[in-house]
């Protein structure tokens, strides 16, 4: 799986560290960090989670070409 | 803070208990390869009524295993669950509690009765289970069921 670089500048864009967005999306920072490394690949649930956090949609952060 | 020593709720996250569940997978097989090992071993040096203990283990996990992919309707990740593939498991099993009847008594035409036997009734079970499998699963693709 490719590294998620989408995520990543999502959230710096909110300027939220990888703890934050793991504490407001229920998970552990090492989630988190394997998502954004391509290492884990979230369920829709955890990416429908993230999304809102991040106000974006699942095809802006989640969606490969 | 306060003291809590269990909690019903899940503390993992979705990629923790996946990993926690890959973990307890290996730790489930290492121990069934190694209470088989040492059953094995126990009985070629004929200590097969000391080594009751591990059977009744080994017996009780195997027999929970099978019945709850019974249940669900699975078979296996990568083996096929064919009359083909089911003798070629058998004819495995009969040729290994062959060799080790065979080893651990020196009575050779014991071990290949009992070898041959084995391997009958693992063939048997193993198409029995097998059509439970395709049974169940057949039940739990039902379109009816749920649409």
């Amino acid at each position: 799986m490719p590294k998620n670089l989408k995520l990543k500048a999502a959230r710096a864009e909110k300027d939220m560290t990888q703890g934050a967005l793991a504490e407001a999306a229920g998970v552990s920072r090492q989630t988190i960090n394997a998502i954004e490394k391509g290492e884990y690949n979230p369920t829709i649930n955890l990416c429908r989670s993230i999304c809102k956090i991040l106000d974006k949609t699942l095809d802006e952060l989640f969606w490969e070409e | 803070m306060k003291f809590s020593l269990y909690s019903k709720k899940n503390r993992l996250d979705e990629m923790q208990e996946q990993t926690m569940r890959k973990i307890e997978s290996h730790g489930f097989w290492l121990l069934w390869g190694s209470l088989l090992a040492a059953w094995i071993v126990q009985m070629m040096f004929g200590a097969a009524d000391k080594a009751a203990g591990e059977w009744v283990v080994f017996m009780i996990g195997c027999i929970y295993t099978v019945v709850a992919c019974l249940r669900n309707g699975l078979w296996d990740r990568h083996l096929s669950d064919t009359a083909p593939a089911n003798a070629v498991w058998s004819l495995v099993a009969a040729v290994a509690v062959t060799l080790i009847i065979g080893f651990s008594r020196g009575y050779w035409v014991g071990a290949v009765f009992v070898g041959v036997f084995t391997g009958i009734l693992c063939f048997a079970l193993l198409q029995l289970c097998a059509a439970l499998t395709r049974k169940r699963r057949e039940h739990l693709d039902d379109p009816k069921d749920g649409e």
